[in-house]
């Protein structure tokens, strides 16, 4: 009979075993990627077998926000500086954009929350609830994309070559969301106030984004425009899709830098917490 | 080559916490001190906190069946999730060669709108398997299975005992090195705890170790020949299984019951009736032997007289889970009297045809006309008690092992 390599559970804190708390995350990031697709599929198919629109609703909220914000621009109500696309367009791209955002900041948590009973009765591979809320982002992002290419025939917009490093910004704007989201899992997963203050801080946050306007160019809205990290993603996405100039690719590189940086931290968070969570959690 | 330990624990403690806004605040602690590197300090306890295992040691080799027995609450479940990774020991470590399955729920992650093959995948993919490996073994699973036509049907309209069915045969199809199983024999039906058992019996034999935890003696006794007895985290016995059965039902007793000592209770207004206690003793002989007779006294006392009364008792196994049989004197018109103050009802057994073992017996003293109970011994407070003695034969030994109850007198025809 060969022995398999050795597991040891000890007190002893994993970050004083930096080599095999490493090697642990990636052995089980690679392990973790059959489970992930698998819940994916679970998930998809339980949301969507039992409605009649089934992955159309993918389609619904952006056009269904993106009218109410063209009829209310058009009749003077919202004051928005003008575009230069058809506002319709910008608004829809943005909504597109920051809605991909908000799916990346929620579903980690989302994930954890719902499968908070499996977690506390097997030991899988824990990133592939990480790995599975990316796939479902990505899912909802290539519907939207669809929907976006099609409006882009029908208004004739022309396609310049940029839009195919708008991805790039793209992952980047996941990359933030999917970040803050990880490192909400700790304390989301004991506290239901997290969960309930996640969507009140979205809606704040939406305001506060240049999602239906354009980046604001006088004080105080450019202070707060620096110290949103979502504004130059986002705004930078927007601009590669619409084949406009682009005004904050400073701001676009720190940000996406520091991302992948705190992911990475986010990502050992969680690895160290959960064992923690799921004696205080229980079953 | 001679195997080392497949599985050492050593000391291992778990603390938890009864308050649950200050269990999930020591939670953000704990997560905090690990974030930081820090030691968790296990000792002191804080406020409203308790060992749920303390200072539990172990080695298992492959090929053993360890049986986990320990009343509700001793800790076997968390003794289980140290074992499975899922929650970390305060103290001590373990150390495990190969790959651990629980058979703990059977059909986690399963989706209710998904059919059972979808679900298949799911269940397998959580338990580590690829669905490449579940491809090859699916027609394997939905025999072993045998829930017919209902696998492409959602599992929302599945029962219980088919979710466990399903469940057991994705699990069936594993290969571990070490198994861990929690009461999954508590649902499903005859056929299914049959499989079930010989899975694990096979499994045994195949060379891997298997921890199992239940509350039926019948089936830690048919497939553990070593066993845990764990009370309030901590371990009290680790040996043959027989022993450790024995200790477990003692500690049930006392602790059902709490200490007799305690117990002073004389009758009153809603109770007028107090049996004290209920004295088993051999009939004409030095001891109780198969065969033998025994006389069984009750001793009472009352505030009031009652007339007519009737009395009886009930003899059950040690563990009290068989009822063996019921007696209850026949009222025939003599008045049988209860008098005031103290007094006794007595009356022999003769033949016992049981075989050398301990039994409990309850007794109770009823109104003869309505059946109404007046008094009741052994339900409230601990049963009365007594072996029957035997020689360490071969024959009596195998009963034993069989959990037999009575010996008949054959006569074998050629």
């Amino acid at each position: 009979m060969t022995w398999s390599p050795e597991i040891l559970y000890t007190p002893v804190p994993l970050l004083r075993q930096p080599l095999t708390l490493v090697r642990g995350m990636i052995r089980d990031l690679f392990a973790a990627r059959h489970l992930a697709y698998r819940l994916l599929i679970r998930n998809l198919a339980s949301q969507y077998r039992r409605s009649l629109l089934g992955y159309l609703w993918a389609f619904v909220t952006p056009i269904v926000a993106t009218g109410g914000f063209v009829f209310l621009n058009s009749h003077q109500v919202l004051r928005i500086v003008e575009t230069n696309v058809p506002y319709g367009i910008y608004v829809f791209v943005g909504i597109l954009l920051w809605q991909t955002f908000t799916d990346a900041f929620h579903c980690p948590l989302q994930w954890v929350l719902a499968f908070r009973s499996v977690l506390g009765r097997v030991n899988f591979p824990r990133e592939a609830l990480i790995l599975g809320a990316l796939g479902e982002v990505l899912v909802q992002l290539a519907i939207r994309i669809i929907l976006l290419l099609i409006l882009f025939l029908w208004f004739r917009i022309g396609l310049t070559s940029i839009i195919l490093l708008a991805p790039v910004a793209i992952v980047a704007l996941i990359g933030l969301g999917l970040m803050f989201g990880v490192l909400l899992v700790p304390v989301g997963l004991l506290y239901g106030d997290i969960e309930k203050g996640t969507h009140l801080a979205t809606m704040l946050w939406f305001l506060m984004t240049p999602v239906i306007y354009p980046p604001p160019i006088s004080w105080p809205g450019t202070l707060l425009n620096q110290l949103n990290p979502v504004s130059p993603l986002l705004t930078t996405a927007r601009e590669l899709l619409i084949g406009s100039s682009l005004t904050q690719l400073d701001g676009f590189f720190i940000v996406a830098s520091l991302t992948v940086l705190c992911l990475c931290i986010g990502w050992m968070l969680f690895r160290l917490a959960l064992p923690h969570l799921v004696e205080r959690v229980g079953s | 080559m001679k195997h080392q330990s497949f599985v050492e624990v050593h000391s291992i403690s778990k603390k938890f916490c009864r308050n649950l806004k200050k269990s999930l605040w020591y939670g953000i602690q704990d997560i905090s001190r690990e974030v930081l590197g820090r030691s968790q300090h296990a000792e002191p306890l804080r406020n409203e906190e308790f060992w749920a295992l303390h200072d539990v040691s172990f080695k298992l080799s492959p090929g053993d069946a360890l049986g986990l027995l320990g009343r509700n609450g001793a800790g076997k479940t968390t003794l289980l999730r140290l074992l499975n990774g899922l929650i970390r020991p305060d103290t001590g470590f373990i150390k495990i060669h190969g790959r651990v399955t629980p058979l703990i729920e059977l059909g986690t992650g399963f989706a209710p709108v998904l059919t059972g093959r979808e679900n298949i995948y799911v269940n397998g993919a959580i338990l580590g398997l690829p669905g490449r490996v579940v491809d090859d073994f699916m027609d394997a699973i939905i025999d072993f299975a045998e829930i017919g036509d209902f696998i492409d049907t959602p599992v929302q309209s599945y029962s219980e005992g088919m979710k466990a069915r399903l469940g057991f045969a994705v699990a069936a199809h594993l290969v571990p090195d070490l198994m861990l199983v929690d009461e999954v024999l508590a649902v499903g039906d005859l056929g299914f705890q049959r499989k079930c058992l010989n899975h694990m019996t096979t499994f045994i034999r195949n060379g891997g170790a298997l921890i199992f935890v239940s509350h039926n003696m019948h089936l830690i006794q048919s497939i553990c020949e070593r066993c845990l007895v764990l009370d309030t985290g901590k371990m009290v016995f680790d040996g043959t299984t027989p022993k450790a059965v024995e200790i477990y039902s003692t500690l049930n007793n006392h602790s059902n019951y709490g200490s007799d000592d305690n117990k002073i209770i004389t009758p009153n207004d809603s109770n007028p009736v107090i049996i004290d206690r209920v004295d088993i003793q051999p009939f004409e002989a030095v001891d109780i032997r198969p065969g033998g007779a025994i006389q069984i006294t009750l001793y009472f006392r009352s505030l009031e007289e009652f007339v007519p009364v009737t009395w009886g008792f009930s003899l059950w196994t040690e563990d009290q889970e068989v009822r063996i049989a019921t007696n209850v004197a026949k009222y025939d018109g003599k008045l049988h009297r209860l008098c005031s103050g103290s007094g006794n009802f007595s009356c022999v057994v003769k033949e016992l045809p049981l075989i050398p073992r301990k039994y409990c017996l309850k007794s109770g003293i009823y109104d003869a006309m309505t059946g109404w109970p007046i008094a009741r011994f052994g339900w409230e407070q601990a049963a009365a008690c007594f072996e029957i003695n035997g020689e360490e034969t071969e024959a009596n030994s195998r009963h034993r092992i069989d959990q037999d109850i009575v010996n008949l007198n054959v006569e074998w025809v050629d």
